[in-house]
Parts: structure tokens; C-alpha cells; sequence
């Protein structure tokens, strides 16, 4: 029900940032073939948990890089 | 949900909330806080969304936590998600006024991000080519992060 964000804001625009030089990458042909292509698809990746403020991963190992709340 | 409204006299920021969640708990130092500031001018009520699900449901809340400013009776704005302290010091500053327009249903981090992505994918999607598909993505994120609240 609650809305959950376990990214701080320098988190998510340093997310931002390296999805989006990920993704340039591969769709300016600066990085070609195979290579090129996964830049293309996966930088999305880290843009997508930016913008969301929530990372799957740290969801798994119980990490956050946002403000602690005590006693979770 | 009119009727539990007009029961809210005074200009009334209503906090649903449940005690597992993570943001609320986060949150209700800084609510508290600037809820005391504001005494006399604005009143805070706070809704267990576990303990009076018959209440929360009737104001059709679907998130936590969730702040709904009512004025006059009637609900004027709402917000899903946590805020800062001085995000929540404006938005009881607007609930005492009664000027819904200056309450934002995106918090500034969700702003900052939102733009610096919607920019930096227009400017990328420009140099590789262009690549219409990265500007448009990118153009996508910027009405997003103006986002208004509104009743309802």
C-alpha cells in the first residue's frame, strides 16, 4: 500500500546520469554491435530506478541510501 | 466521504498512515514537528489506515502515507508520499491559507530527478541522430514533474 523509495536524491540523479550516458552510447553508434545494443536496452535499467527511487536490489540485501528510519 | 469531511471546521491536513509503513514512520517526526508550529492555525489529524479501514476507505485513500488538506469542509488537495520538513512547513502554510495552487503533488526530489532526466534524454536523443524515441521519453518526464494536486 505504502509508497517505498529506498534511493537518496544524489542516488537517483547518479543513476540518472550513468543510464542515460549508457544509453546514448548505444543509440549514437558510439559503442556498436552486441555491445552497443545491450547499452541501449539495459541503461534504461538504472534510469527506470532513478526515476522511481527504488532499487529492486537494495529491496533484496535491505540496503537503503535514504534517510534510516529507526527500529527497521 | 463528503459527510466525513464537513466534520473538519478549522483548515485540516488529515495524514493517513499505518504503523508498518516505512515513510510514515520516517515522516512523523517532521509532521509532528511542523504540526505544532502551525497549532491555532491548522489542525492535524492522523487516520491508522489498520485501525479505521471503514474511515480511509471512504476518502478512497490507495497509498501511504497520504496527506489530504480539507478547508471549509471540502478537500482542497492531496499528496501521496513522504515530504520534508519544509515541503510540509508549505503545504500547512496553504492549508491555512486555503490556496490549493501553491501545493505540489510531486515532492522536490521527484522534481529535481524527473527534470534532470527528461533533460539529459532530450539532449541525448538530439545528439544520436536524433533518435526520436530518447526526446520523446524525455519530453515525457517533464509534465510529470509539474504536476499539480487536485482535489478528489
Amino acid at each position: 500500500m505504502s509508497r517505498l523509495m529506498n534511493e537518496a536524491s544524489w542516488d537517483r540523479i547518479a543513476r540518472v546520469v550513468v543510464g542515460i550516458g549508457l544509453v546514448y552510447l548505444g543509440f549514437s553508434g558510439t559503442v556498436e554491435g552486441g555491445l552497443g545494443t545491450f547499452l541501449g536496452v539495459f541503461g534504461f535499467v538504472p534510469v527506470l530506478t532513478g526515476v522511481v527511487g527504488w532499487c529492486p536490489l537494495y529491496a533484496v540485501f535491505k540496503f537503503r541510501t535514504n534517510r534510516q528510519v529507526a527500529g527497521v | 466521504m463528503a459527510d466525513l469531511l464537513a466534520t473538519f471546521v478549522k483548515p485540516t491536513l488529515i495524514e493517513v498512515m499505518t504503523a508498518h509503513c516505512v515513510e510514515c514512520r520516517a515522516m512523523q517526526p517532521d509532521l509532528d514537528a511542523v504540526a505544532k508550529e502551525h497549532r491555532g492555525s491548522a489542525d492535524l489529524v492522523v487516520l491508522d489506515a489498520t485501525e479505521e479501514p471503514d474511515r480511509v476507505a471512504a476518502l478512497r485513500v490507495f497509498g501511504t502515507p497520504t496527506l489530504i488538506a480539507v478547508k471549509s469542509g471540502a478537500e482542497v488537495a492531496r499528496i501521496t508520499g513522504r515530504r520534508s520538513r519544509s515541503e510540509l512547513r508549505d503545504l500547512f502554510a496553504a492549508v491555512a491559507a486555503g490556496d490549493a495552487s501553491a501545493i505540489s503533488a510531486v515532492s522536490r526530489s521527484d522534481r529535481l530527478v524527473w527534470s534532470v532526466a527528461g533533460v539529459l534524454l532530450i539532449g541525448a536523443g538530439l545528439m544520436s541522430g536524433p533518435s526520436w524515441f530518447l526526446v520523446a521519453v524525455g519530453s515525457g518526464l517533464a509534465p510529470y514533474a509539474l504536476l499539480r494536486s487536485g482535489a478528489g
